[in-house]
């Protein structure tokens, strides 16, 4: 049952891949966050009761309410739409996903630890590579953020996939790597940004003028 | 034979059961579903015009590309009926003959000598080889997962596992992807748009006539026609009694031709240059459904 | 030995001879002579069932060891073949030149054609090191000749330079492979790979052979020599040397494979890597190109890569012990060997035919050429078809048997295997859609349509000699595709004992699917038939009508706005913009130009293997050395001022004990 979620998962990645408006990447965000829950509820037996408030506080209401809340602001105030300026390098995007999904299956293979099933290793490398691949192949700020924000649900299902315990303490970094990077963005884009011109990367290396 | 049958019988309902119901979306009662079969007739028993430009490649590439699609027809299975000719390898013929068609369907655009038709004809020659991945990822999934080599026996519902079902729904979608692509449905091209600028294989055809445009149009029926029969040897148990499964197999044919009629009333055409970003996805799709085919079979 | 030596003779006698017609004949003469006898030899050794070679051994040290086996019968087969085709199509097609060149040019080129053939064939039976490296510098040094045979044109007697040092580059390498092999013996022979590859690691000696071979046979970043090359020459060379002396390196490389013993699985994905990256970079350049010459030149690199994936499944699957994988991957490999002779050899011809009338290479000013050359469009036709891997054309048979191999090795699955051959599938799939896009784009756009230039003299089709030569390789190319399970078994039998992968060889599951495939294409000619029966009938009763195209109401529709081969490409070409890029002149208007004039446009696609690897360093090194040349002054007085430091250092490092 768990590796249908798995799957979902990826199937959710790919739908990113291809996608050409933000508010798409919004509401994948938040069905990735659903899903997490869904697993984190399956994994039931091996939390404390602690542990398991936090992790759905985290995931249903952080992931999935309240950040997707904050980033739909940001869109509204900013009015961005479009992922690519010009069509064509959704083509890459997707040709390198296609060579990422490869990648992280040699790779789950050749690190493959033998108390986990490769199943998830190879959806949680797959995420991680995504992720990456979207802070490296957007222009706007905002594919960053979401980019970020992918690799934090990779740290996740690694250690839902390794873990037998899941330590208060993981969860609590991710918990504020995430707060405090939509807040600075939001922030950024909300306030400031429009005076300095731009919401693309390249303009912010002329930020220290 | 009965494969065969049942194919032929298809391809005379689908088409016309997608404007059909293209048509009650929209609000109108629309043409009988026979509608399209009657204009094919009216065009077999036509004259042709041929343009001055075109030579002798004009007159020979319809026959070509309807004989080639129909032999290809003979091997794909229905319903848990097996199909005439079936051997090792058989989808490698498959897809090469769909590739023949394909490139003298090319060649015929040329041939008039109007730039429309090489507009369509290049957009054509480029999605062909796009989709070709997608379509041989997913038969190297099927074969690893049933350990067979020939058509007839890939595209069979595996077993009675319990996610078997859902195997067959996503090969299901990636084979109706395939044919949205293949036969330049909407999302890839509209083909009730005749601005020329933006068709693909309506644009190519645009100096047919006559006996060899109900030509085309018989390939374009039977193209719908060999898919929609492999999705439903995919969903399909071989193992239910005769009458079941013909029953079965009219249904999935009308709910695909419905899901067609669906989606092209509600979806719009995607820009040109989206297309291939399209085409590569559905690849991609096929290639997670590797993926996951790797780990049931554990491949690892 | 003493019939070498006579065709030597013979073919010295012709340049003496005065005259054209007579030397054109007595090279006729030899040639046939010397085809019918090497044939003979040739289905000999095929016909019988062991890998039983004929050795042939005069003297001890002097003469060469000459042994016949199947591999080298069956490239002995396809050299005669091509060959006896080109030699027909040269009858006619160096008509025109036999007035503007010298006597003697032309009768050196004949000769060299000869020495080209004999050369060819030897290389093939000598086992011997030093004579295989002296018969494949004969080889080298007639087909440069050849190719300079249009010394006047520019660029023609560089690319043949160019050509002759890549390929001296490539025999040092084999001579060096062949020294490391056989410390130790007295003889550089092919047999003491036997003993070595026992003893010591493969893979070294393997790559310096494999540098070697692929040098001549146009692997990626050995391929530079090829693209230039192939339009210099003249077309009847260029099929000869795209169809059979390319193949050569492919011989090379197998005839070692053929010693192999361990190191199989890293040899055997190298190879397929390698071939699959040659696969892709050949087709995805000859897309992009406009000279037809250039563009057949770019799809003989893909189709050696094909050729390579076949070997290098073979290989792996003798690492991973499955036998038909093994067994398919050579055996498409050899097939492809053959087919690919045959149909580009047929291009090469109509392509030269086609740039002997148009008087361009450039495919964007041609056009229309269908109607006045039908024999020629129908050839090129069926070539396109058949390289393009489509039923029901030989070309789809030997790509059939890779898919084999490929799919039983998917299907027989542990995971790196599986990566491996996953891999080898997708670049074998988009290489062959890539083709049908290369393919279509040519043929379209030189034979359908209207002229897109005026063309200065009505083009006419060839004469019978020229359609004789393109009708050769045309038989084999419809018989091998219409009945494929006449050629499987022998080819089943000869790579299986060739390469020993295994005593019995899995025949009957690979003869039912070839029976399949020649039933359902003649079915498919049939068809094809009865609809146009059928419509022919039907036609009888109404009407047929010509109009002109439809134009969209334009009522000045001209030939100029037909789709080009670039419009064509264009997507293609934004696609593939990171990996190869494709540079364009630049259009400037001024201000006050209110109808803009006449402008010319030119692209061109940059082969970045040569721009970065050869051309880089080479310059850097002319440059740097150019430095030197304040050393060299011009006046007596400093060389004898050189000289005399020159003896001071001598002097200086002999008392310090250095020397």
């Amino acid at each position: 049952m768990l590796i249908l979620f798995y799957v979902l998962f990826g199937i959710s990645l790919v739908y990113m891949a291809a996608t050409e408006k933000f508010k798409r990447y919004i509401q994948i965000y938040t069905l990735q966050g659903i899903l997490l829950f869904g697993m984190a509820i399956i994994e039931l037996n091996k939390f404390t009761l602690l542990n398991l408030l936090f992790i759905l506080a985290e995931t249903i209401i952080f992931k999935s309410v309240i950040v997707p809340y904050l980033l739909r602001k940001i869109l509204e105030r900013t009015g961005i739409n479009n992922v690519h300026k010009r069509s064509l390098q959704g083509n890459f995007t997707v040709l390198l996903m296609l060579v990422i999904l490869g990648i992280s299956l040699v790779l789950a293979h050749i690190l493959s630890i033998p108390s986990v099933d490769e199943v998830y290793l190879v959806i949680a490398y797959f995420t991680l590579f995504t992720g990456l691949l979207l802070i490296s192949a957007r222009k706007l700020l905002f594919g960053h953020l979401i980019g970020f924000l992918i690799i934090e649900n990779a740290v996740f299902l690694f250690s839902i996939a390794i873990g037998n315990e899941f330590p208060l303490l993981v969860n609590a970094g991710i918990l504020l790597d995430i707060f405090i990077a939509v807040l600075i963005m939001s922030l950024f884009l909300t306030r400031i940004g429009h005076k300095l011109g731009g919401f693309e990367v390249d303009t912010l290396s002329k930020l220290k003028d | 034979m009965v494969a065969l049958i049942l194919i032929i019988i298809t391809s005379l309902i689908t088409s016309g059961l997608i404007v059909r119901m293209k048509s009650i979306f929209s609000g109108r009662k629309g043409p009988g579903i026979f509608q399209p079969i009657k204009n094919t007739w009216v065009l077999l028993r036509k004259g042709i015009v041929y343009s001055l430009t075109s030579g002798s490649i004009t007159r020979l590439a319809p026959a070509v590309i309807a004989a080639s699609v129909l032999i290809a027809a003979l091997m794909v299975p229905v319903a848990g009926f097996q199909p005439l000719i079936s051997f090792n390898g058989d989808f490698v013929l498959f897809a090469y003959l769909f590739a023949l068609s394909r490139f003298m369907m090319i060649i015929a655009a040329f041939d008039s000598g109007s730039s429309f038709e090489g507009m369509g004809a290049s957009r054509e020659a480029l999605y062909g080889m796009l989709i070709e991945p997608a379509l041989f990822v997913l038969i190297a999934g099927l074969v690893i997962f049933t350990g067979n080599y020939s058509i007839s026996s890939i595209f069979t519902l595996p077993g009675k596992e319990n996610y078997a079902i859902i195997f067959g729904l996503i090969i299901s979608y990636i084979i109706g992807n395939i044919t949205l692509i293949e036969n330049s449905r909407v999302p890839v091209d509209d083909p009730k748009t005749h601005l020329e600028l933006t068709m693909i294989h309506e644009v190519m055809v645009l100096d047919t006539s006559g006996f060899n445009l109900a030509l085309i149009q018989i390939t374009a029926y039977l193209k719908f026609a060999v898919f929609g029969s492999l999705i439903s040897s995919t969903l399909i148990p071989a193992t239910l009694p005769v009458f079941l499964r013909l029953i079965l197999f009219f249904a999935v044919q009308v709910l695909f031709g419905a899901a067609i009629g669906f989606i092209e009333s509600f979806r719009s055409r995607f820009k040109m240059n989206r297309n291939q970003q399209y085409i590569l996805t559905v690849t991609l799709i096929s290639m997670l459904l590797f993926v996951v085919i790797l780990f049931t079979k554990n491949i690892f | 030995m003493i019939y070498l030596l006579i065709y030597l003779i013979v073919t010295s006698l012709i340049v003496m001879i005065p005259g054209r017609k007579m030397s054109l004949i007595l090279t006729g003469v030899t040639m046939f002579v010397l085809v019918i006898f090497s044939s003979c030899l040739a289905i000999d050794v095929l016909i019988q069932t062991q890998n039983q070679s004929f050795l042939l051994e005069v003297q001890q040290f002097i003469s060469p060891l000459i042994s016949c086996d199947k591999l080298s019968a069956f490239f002995i087969l396809i050299i005669n073949f091509t060959v006896v085709s080109g030699f027909l199509y040269s009858t006619g097609y160096l008509k025109p030149y036999l007035k503007s060149k010298p006597v003697t040019w032309i009768k050196l080129h004949y000769l060299a054609l000869v020495w080209l053939h004999v050369s060819m064939i030897m290389v093939t039976l000598f086992r011997n090191g030093f004579y295989f490296l002296m018969v494949w510098e004969i080889m080298t040094l007639s087909s440069f000749i050849l190719v300079i045979f249009e010394y006047d044109v520019k660029g023609t007697v560089k690319a043949g330079l160019i050509y002759l040092i890549q390929m001296h580059v490539g025999m040092l390498f084999i001579l060096a492979a062949f020294i490391i092999s056989s410390k130790g013996y007295e003889r550089l022979t092919f047999d003491n790979l036997d003993f070595y590859f026992l003893n010591n690691s493969n893979w070294p000696v393997f790559l310096i052979f494999f540098i070697g071979f692929g040098l001549k046979a146009g692997f990626f970043f050995l391929h530079t020599w090829l693209p230039d090359a192939h339009p210099a020459a003249p077309s009847h060379v260029s099929g000869i040397m795209s169809g059979v002396m390319i193949k050569l390196g492919i011989y090379g490389i197998l005839r070692v494979t053929t010693y192999l013993v361990s190191d199989l699985a890293p040899i055997g994905i190298s190879v397929i890597i390698l071939s699959a990256i040659t696969g892709l970079f050949g087709v995805m350049m000859a897309i992009l190109q406009h000279d037809i010459k250039k563009l057949l030149a770019y799809h003989s690199i893909e189709n050696i890569g094909i050729i390579g994936l076949g070997i290098g499944l073979g290989i792996y699957g003798s690492a991973i012990g499955n036998v038909i994988v093994s067994v398919a991957g050579y055996a498409g490999a050899l097939l492809h060997t053959l087919n690919h002779s045959l149909f580009k050899s047929l291009l090469f011809y109509s392509a030269g035919t086609v740039i002997g009338q148009v008087h361009t290479r450039d495919v964007e000013k041609m056009g229309g050429l269908i109607k006045f050359m039908p024999f020629t469009a129908w050839a090129f036709l069926i070539g396109a078809i058949a390289i393009s891997g489509l039923p029901p054309f030989n070309g789809f048979i030997s790509e059939f048997l890779i898919y084999i191999s490929l799919f039983n090795g998917i299907g027989s699955g542990d995971f790196y295997p599986l990566v491996v051959f996953f891999i080898a599938m997708l670049s074998l799939v988009v290489i062959g859609g890539l083709a049908i896009l290369c393919f279509t784009k040519v043929f379209s756009v030189m034979f359908l349509g209207q002229p897109r230039s005026e063309y200065h003299e009505k083009p006419v089709e060839a004469k019978k000699i020229m359609l004789l030569a393109k009708l050769l390789p045309v038989i084999p190319i419809v018989m091998i595709g219409f009945l494929p399970f006449i050629i499987i078994k022998p080819l089943l039998s000869l790579s299986g004992s060739v390469f020993n992968v295994a005593q019995t060889l899995p025949v009957e599951a690979m003869i039912q699917p070839m029976q399949y495939i020649s039933i359902i294409s003649v079915s498919l000619l049939l068809l094809i038939t009865a609809i146009l029966v059928v419509r022919k009938s039907v036609m009888r009763n109404r009407m047929t009508l010509a109009g002109p195209t439809w134009g969209c109401g334009y009522s000045s529709v001209d030939s100029k706005q037909q789709y080009t081969a670039t419009s064509f490409i264009q997507e293609y070409s934004d696609l593939v913009k990171p990996v190869i890029t494709t540079g364009h002149s630049k259009i400037n208007y001024s201000d006050d130009e209110i109808f803009p004039g006449k402008r010319d446009f030119y692209t061109h696609s940059d082969d970045f293997v040569r721009s970065r690897l050869i051309l880089k360093p080479s310059n850097f090194i002319v440059t740097t050395l150019k430095r030197a040349a304040i050393f060299q002054t011009g006046k007596l007085q400093h060389y004898v001022l050189y000289a005399l430091i020159f003896l001071f250092l001598i002097l200086a490092l002999t008392f310090i004990g250095l020397i």
